[in-house]
């Protein structure tokens, strides 16, 4: 759609706040179900995440569409006022979410190895949702629109497609799933309003090098830049992995401009 | 990625650098920066009304600085269309380079009385790496702050051109590298002295740094060097350098088609965009007296963009007005509501993407119905 969005990180953040709010509703009125709390908190955190990206999307976005340069500088804008509101509500703090029970503890693989429940339950996870956006977008009505939006608006337009709300409801499903990986990182990690700072840069790593619009590249890039940084972490400390990594992509981009998985095509203005 | 080229005005064509009433304005803001403010700062009583105060003495240097990233930032962005987000990292390299050589001049005057920075004795150092050789002479600290950030410019420039990384691409790869700096920056094996940075300077060329004609001089030096990059860039944009800039902008393709090689063009730009970064930041730091590495994290990047894209990008006096607007309403706002600044701030980068794309000087071009 030609957006680049600042405001991803942030929206990981509400994911992983609306799971904090809902386990602090279970811990005061459903006590009994408070093991159940996440079954409940991640449609919840998909929700309030598609919600406000659907609302970022209808009053900001809509204006700018086309115009990379100004999106990412309004999406800015968006997540420093993100940050702000959410500072304001919960505080400048870290705030605490508690495993459930079944997702602590451990599978003992090896004598010395245990493989931590709730890691697993996320690798598993997020294996579901990426399977479930590709069959999203090869298969159901919704995903041909959207495909058919991205390849070609004017076309679609013609065809019948009403863009605009294919658009709205595209952007608010990118921002749900973001929802999502709040959800699951908050089971792992701290949650704070920071949260989703940390992350902007490396998705935007991931995706420069995976190719834009390329849901194959973008997880192979993914996986290939995680396992690599881990890699080099344990041989050069984390920092220095990083830069590494950071100074490879730079390399990379030299040889393959449009990414690992780039579409062939002869257009001047790729 | 298909950018829309943006309808912009080009510039006034005068033949002159600029237009009479530009002199005007150009000569009013020498004597108020040269003669007025140190008159009024030095020597008029500080009950009277025309005094002006240490405070805004420095808030204003340290504006100017900003200003001269905007500037530099209007060259690369307004001028040939090209967004980095990584010129916060000139600016903090120009600082660093600055930096070494205050600290350096600290002398033996340190909490640790030895030869060698404070946090170099804290970390049981026992010589200067090498990097810090040349930091105990002036001339060569003026040479490294043109070069250092230069040379990184240029030859990171000439992979990312080469390659014709464009638009948002380049973008986000400006910002890795500041974050990739800022990392780099904060460890202490690095010699920069971690995340404190430098601070606690006492004296540059041996003149106590600290004292009010000391602040007065780097003012001055500041605004003199903010309205030569002003003239400079004035020149620049008005050559057939800076039109065939303009025409890389808008049609980047169309230049390369018609014989120009594109790569010469927006490689010394952007090296010189950098360099002004770099001056900026050693500015900048003698005045506020530290330099850490947060003044690489992206968000300060990305605020350059802002205080240009304020002003009106492409217009050259836009993003110095910008500059100044959005710094002043920072410093107010931080004072009397702190929570409020973030949500401001936000607002104004939406606020000007969505209605107002010329910036303050369109909106007073609008308002005025002029075309210069």
């Amino acid at each position: 759609m030609g957006v680049i969005n600042m405001a991803h990180g942030e929206l990981i953040m509400i994911g992983a706040y609306s799971t904090y709010v809902v386990q602090g509703l279970f811990r005061t009125y459903l006590p009994d179900a408070f093991n159940r709390y996440l079954l409940v908190a991640v449609p919840v955190a998909f929700c309030v995440s598609a919600l406000v990206g659907a609302v970022i999307e209808r009053l900001v976005l809509r204006h700018l569409y086309g115009r990379p340069l100004e999106t990412l500088l309004a999406t800015w804008g968006i997540s420093l006022m993100l940050i702000q509101g959410v500072r304001s509500v919960f505080g400048a703090q870290n705030v605490a979410v508690e495993n459930p029970a079944w997702l602590s503890g451990g599978w003992q693989a090896l004598p010395n190895l245990i493989l931590p429940y709730n890691r697993i339950v996320i690798i598993v996870f997020a294996a579901l949702v990426l399977i479930g956006m590709a069959l999203l977008i090869s298969k159901t009505r919704l995903g041909l629109f959207v495909r058919g939006v991205t390849q070609n608006r004017a076309i679609a337009a013609s065809m019948g497609v009403n863009t605009a709300r294919i658009d709205t409801s595209a952007f608010a499903l990118g921002s749900g799933i973001a929802g999502l990986a709040g959800a699951a990182l908050s089971q792992v990690g701290n949650v704070g309003p920071d949260l989703g700072q940390n992350y902007i840069v490396d998705s935007f790593m991931v995706v420069v090098l995976g190719g834009v619009g390329q849901l194959a590249g973008t997880v192979y890039a993914a996986l290939g830049l995680g396992v690599l940084n881990k890699l080099l972490e344990g041989l050069a400390g984390a920092v220095l992995a990083k830069i590494a990594v950071l100074i490879m992509i730079v390399i990379f981009i030299q040889k393959r401009p449009q990414g690992i998985f780039a579409l062939k095509g002869r257009s001047a203005e790729a | 990625m298909n950018q829309q080229p943006s309808p912009q005005l080009l510039p006034y064509q005068s033949a002159s650098l600029l237009s009479v009433n530009g002199w005007r304005g150009f000569i009013v803001a020498l004597i108020v920066i040269c003669v007025i403010a140190p008159v009024s700062n030095v020597w008029v009583p500080e009950n009277s009304p025309f005094h002006l105060s240490d405070y805004a003495v420095a808030l204003i240097g340290k504006i100017m600085c900003y200003a001269i990233c905007a500037l530099a930032m209007d060259l690369v962005w307004g001028i040939a269309g090209v967004l980095s987000l990584g010129h916060g990292l000139f600016f903090a390299l120009g600082g660093y380079m600055m930096g070494m050589y205050l600290m350096r001049q600290i002398g033996r005057d340190g909490n640790y009385h030895s030869d060698l920075p404070d946090f170099m004795v804290f970390l049981d150092w026992k010589a200067l790496p090498w990097h810090w050789t040349l930091s105990d002479s002036f001339i060569a600290t003026l040479f490294l702050i043109v070069l250092v950030p230069g040379l990184l410019a240029l030859v990171f420039g000439f992979f990312a051109f080469r390659s014709r990384i464009k638009g948002v691409y380049f973008s986000i790869i400006t910002q890795a590298l500041t974050f990739a700096a800022m990392l780099l920056f904060f460890r202490n094996e690095t010699g920069f002295g971690g995340n404190n940075g430098f601070t606690d300077f006492k004296r540059i060329l041996n003149i106590p740094i600290a004292t009010q004609s000391m602040r007065m001089m780097l003012f001055v030096l500041t605004g003199m060097c903010l309205l030569g990059c002003f003239l400079m860039a004035r020149y620049i944009v008005q050559s057939k350098y800076g039109r065939v800039l303009q025409a890389i902008r808008d049609a980047e393709n169309r230049v390369m088609f018609c014989g120009y090689s594109t790569l010469q063009y927006k490689l010394s730009i952007w090296t010189l965009s950098a360099v002004m970064c770099g001056v900026a930041g050693a500015l900048y730091v003698p005045q506020v007296g530290i330099i850490n590495p947060s003044e690489m994290s992206p968000a300060n990047s990305i605020e350059i963009a802002i205080w240009t894209a304020v002003g009106g990008r492409g217009t050259l006096i836009g993003p110095i007005i910008g500059a100044f607007l959005v710094n002043g309403a920072k410093s107010w706002l931080t004072v009397v509501a702190p929570s409020i600044w973030l949500y401001f701030l936000g607002l104004l980068f939406i606020a000007v993407t969505l209605y107002l794309p010329g910036g303050v000087i369109g909106l007073i071009k609008k308002l005025t119905g002029s075309r210069a």
